[in-house]
C-alpha cells in the first residue's frame, strides 16, 4: 500500500516534470542561458550551427525526412530525444555503441565531438532541441 | 510591379514559403543574399515572429547576424523570437555609415545608373532553386 502511494507520487512527480518541460517550448532557457554567460564569450564558435556543421552531425543525421542509414536516427529524431540523454551520447565512446551496425562508421571519427569545450557542448545541445521546436532562422 | 523598381530601391520580398534549410532540422523565417538586398521574408513565419522583417532589412543595411545565447534581446539574434528589439550603438553606426556611404555613392553616375540592377538581382534572388522559394509567380512580373 505505501509502496503503491510512492509510485503514484512519483508518477504524478513524473508528468509534472513532462509538462514543465513541453511549456518550456518557445521560452528561453535561463538556466543555460546563464551558464553561457558565465564561462563562453561572445564568439561564433560558441554557437550551436557552427559547432553542428564542424561536427558534421548532418552527414549521418539527414536533415530531411530521408534515412540515410537505417539503423541511425535523423535529424528531427535525434531533436527530440531528451535533452539528459543527449549530453550523455554526445561522447564518443556511447555514441560509438550507437552504430555498430555500419561498419563503415565504424572509423568515422567523432573526434571533434570529444575535443568540444563543455560551453560548446551545451550550446550544441541547445541548438538541436531548438531546431525541432521550428523557430525559424532569420 | 517589376516595372516600378528603381535602381536604389530597398526591397523586401514576403513569398508564401522559403524552404531553405542549412543542414540539419531547422527552418528560414527571412533570407537576405547580401548588402543592400534584396531580402525576403516567409509571410506564416513573419506573423509568427514580427522581428523577423525588421532583422532582415537591417541585413540589408549591413548588420550581420548576433550568435550569443546571451544576445536574445536583440534584433539580429540568428533565431526569430519575441521581444528581441534591441539595437546596439555599435550596430546603428554601422547603418549609418552602410547609408552615408550609400548617399556619397549617389553623386557618382554609377548609383543612378540603372546598370545597379536592382530588379535583376531581385529575379536572380527569388528564382535561386538553393533557397526554395514559393510564391505566386503569375503576379511577379
Ligand atoms: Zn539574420
Amino acid at each position: 500500500m505505501v509502496s503503491n502511494l510512492i509510485k503514484l507520487n512519483l508518477g504524478s512527480l513524473l508528468i509534472c516534470v513532462v509538462i514543465a518541460c513541453s511549456s518550456n517550448t518557445g521560452r528561453e532557457n535561463t538556466q543555460l542561458v546563464k551558464t553561457l554567460t558565465d564561462t563562453c564569450g561572445d564568439l561564433r564558435k560558441y554557437t550551436g550551427s557552427f559547432i553542428l556543421s564542424d561536427v558534421g552531425c548532418s552527414g549521418c543525421h539527414s536533415a530531411g525526412e530521408k534515412r540515410t542509414f537505417s539503423d541511425i536516427p535523423i535529424f528531427s529524431e535525434v531533436a527530440a530525444t531528451d535533452s539528459l540523454k543527449l549530453s550523455d551520447y554526445i561522447f564518443k565512446t556511447k555514441h560509438d555503441s550507437l552504430y555498430t551496425k555500419e561498419p563503415m562508421l565504424k572509423e568515422h571519427g567523432n573526434k571533434k565531438l570529444d575535443s568540444l569545450s563543455e560551453c560548446q557542448k551545451k550550446s550544441l545541445i541547445h541548438y538541436i532541441k531548438d531546431s525541432n521546436r521550428k523557430i525559424p532562422k532569420i | 510591379m517589376l516595372s516600378q523598381i528603381a535602381g536604389n530601391d530597398f526591397i523586401l520580398a514576403v513569398v508564401d514559403k522559403i524552404g531553405f534549410t542549412s543542414g540539419d532540422a531547422s527552418v528560414t523565417g527571412g533570407l537576405t543574399s547580401d548588402r543592400g538586398g534584396p531580402t525576403s521574408v516567409d509571410y506564416n513565419r513573419w506573423t509568427n515572429y514580427p522581428n523577423i522583417a525588421a532583422h532582415e532589412f537591417f541585413h540589408i543595411l549591413g548588420l550581420d547576424d548576433l550568435y550569443n545565447a546571451t544576445q536574445k534581446t536583440s534584433l539580429m539574434y540568428y533565431m526569430g523570437g519575441k521581444n528581441r528589439l534591441q539595437v546596439s550603438n555599435t550596430e546603428r553606426t554601422l547603418m549609418n555609415d552602410y547609408l552615408i556611404h550609400e548617399i556619397e555613392n549617389m553623386y557618382k553616375g554609377s548609383y543612378a545608373n540603372p546598370g545597379l540592377d536592382t530588379r535583376n538581382k531581385l529575379q536572380k534572388f527569388l528564382n535561386n532553386s538553393k533557397y526554395g522559394f514559393k510564391f505566386n509567380k503569375a503576379k511577379f512580373r
